[in-house]
């Protein structure tokens, strides 16, 4: 299996297309899974903690933030991926969810690439070239994203990118509310 | 094939590895960061009011104060204050409320006086931990002004009939002209609040209240003069006052340091309260606004 796996990463570095359709019908979500939450605590271990390290009073140690993040981090694209499908099938998606979140899953490996980049961003005079690869890696995962939804749910790629975008806009929205919500009982 | 798995985990390991220098790096920022010898200097001029009249900018409320205070307290790196006044004074509770918030704050707070820091402003300052003033700041001004606006001429001026009918002999005192014995009663409550600050002054400096009281008569000194009075702890600049306030924190070598911009969830925040204070304001037909204007001036006015 092991084998299986390192195969399919390297196919998503330069075969997506191929290698997306395959995991769609193989399915694979045992690796997919440890795959995004290996992606998780590595970027959160890189990330920074602007959070308050106090929560109703109480320090909270940086570990449990780092973990707290991981969490988060691992959960959210879980959550997003749930939110994907559901807008994928209102434009016409096939599939089940495993096979999606398999072949979504896999098309994240190149954000292990923006960990050296986040590293390179703390060095003095190398900030501004850590943020263009960051950025770059960012661009890459999220076209890998799109091919991989299109090879796995069968839809356009003009119409994966409309899921992402409907998916994330309905995100923020649902965050926003959340925060002006909780921010009523302060006016 | 053998080639292309060897990369996948280079590049896997290569991440781990990066992950876990961030990791250990930011540790060492942050560890740095706590350990660095930091005043901040948060500055505030404008006359001491309770809340922000529609429209002004320049004022010193307690909720300005207690924004700054709490931005400060949730910063670890910072060790000591700086408190920049430029007032001419206001409001006495106001001045209270900002002087037992300075008195109470976990860091060393030291004021740095700058064109004028009289009444209210000194008021402040003398809650803190130490007072920096340049010789020719004017301060001092320990006294009480009660005003009150005899509005008779203006209602009959306006064809406006004023119909009292009331529960207490003094209830309408301030909608006409006042009687002696009111004004006895007002002198009262002007010497209470002068007595408050004599006291206040004498504890938070540690000085006699005879020499207070000689001292609270109004005048306005000059930064000088109170220096010799020992209403103020040195003469100089804010950078004089960054040195006090590390010596008082026990500093070696204190650096001045700039509050970081509120986060977007704070400002969000502020933005909703200030919002809505100036939208009901916004809304209120004009005459309305008129009458909650000279509704401000019918009640005495008890400054500092």
């Amino acid at each position: 299996m092991m084998e299986k796996v390192l195969d399919w990463l390297y196919g998503v570095l330069v075969s997506p297309s191929e290698v997306f359709r395959r995991l769609s019908e193989e399915q694979p979500v045992r690796p997919a899974g440890l795959l995004l939450l290996l992606l998780a605590v590595l970027t959160s271990a890189a990330g920074p903690f602007d959070v308050t390290e106090e929560f109703l009073g109480i320090e909270i140690p940086r570990v449990w933030m780092f973990l707290g993040s991981a969490i988060g981090t691992f959960v959210g694209s879980v959550a997003l991926m749930g939110a994907v499908f559901a807008v994928s099938a209102v434009f016409g998606g096939t599939g089940g969810f495993a096979g999606m979140f398999s072949a979504v899953a896999f098309a994240q490996f190149p954000a292990m690439f923006g960990v050296p980049a986040g590293l390179l961003s703390r060095v003095p005079g190398a900030a501004a070239i850590g943020g263009l690869l960051s950025f770059g890696v960012g661009m890459w995962t999220f076209i890998l994203s799109v091919i991989a939804l299109r090879e796995s749910r069968e839809l356009s790629t003009g119409m994966s990118v409309l899921s992402y975008v409907t998916a994330a806009l309905a995100f923020i929205i649902v965050v926003a509310v959340m925060v002006v919500v909780a921010l009523l009982p302060m006016l | 094939m053998q080639a292309r798995r060897i990369l996948v985990i280079v590049v896997v390991f290569i991440a781990a590895v990066s992950a876990v220098l961030s990791f250990y790096l930011l540790e060492r920022e942050e560890t740095r960061r706590v350990a660095a010898e930091r005043v901040v200097v948060v500055s505030f001029s404008g006359p001491i009011m309770e809340t922000r009249p529609l429209g002004m900018t320049g004022a010193i409320t307690p909720q300005d104060v207690r924004r700054a205070l709490s931005t400060i307290a949730d910063d670890r790196s910072i060790d000591a204050v700086v408190m920049r006044i430029d007032t001419s004074g206001g409001s006495v509770a106001a001045s209270q409320e900002i002087s037992s918030m300075v008195e109470d704050f976990h860091l060393p707070v030291v004021v740095s006086m700058a064109d004028m820091a009289a009444s209210g402003g000194y008021y402040i300052a003398a809650a803190s931990d130490g007072i920096v003033a340049h010789p020719g700041t004017m301060t001092g001004s320990i006294g009480v002004i009660l005003t009150v606006m005899n509005l008779e001429g203006l209602y009959e001026k306006l064809g406006i009939d004023v119909e009292v009918i009331k529960s207490g002999e003094h209830k309408d005192m301030m909608q006409r002209a006042l009687t002696e014995e009111e004004r006895g009663i007002l002198q009262e409550l002007s010497d209470e609040a002068y007595g408050q600050f004599v006291d206040h002054v004498a504890e938070s400096r540690d000085m006699d209240p005879a020499r207070v009281r000689e001292l609270a008569t109004g005048e306005i000194f000059m930064g000088s003069q109170a220096y010799e009075h020992g209403l103020v702890d040195e003469l100089g600049g804010e950078e004089e006052a960054i040195q006090l306030a590390g010596e008082v924190a026990g500093l070696n070598d204190p650096e001045r340091y700039e509050l970081p911009s509120p986060s977007p969830f704070q400002l969000l925040h502020w933005l909703a309260v200030d919002a809505r204070s100036a939208l009901s304001g916004l809304l209120l037909p004009e005459e309305m606004r008129w009458i909650e204007m000279f509704e401000e001036y019918i009640y005495p006015r008890i400054n500092y």
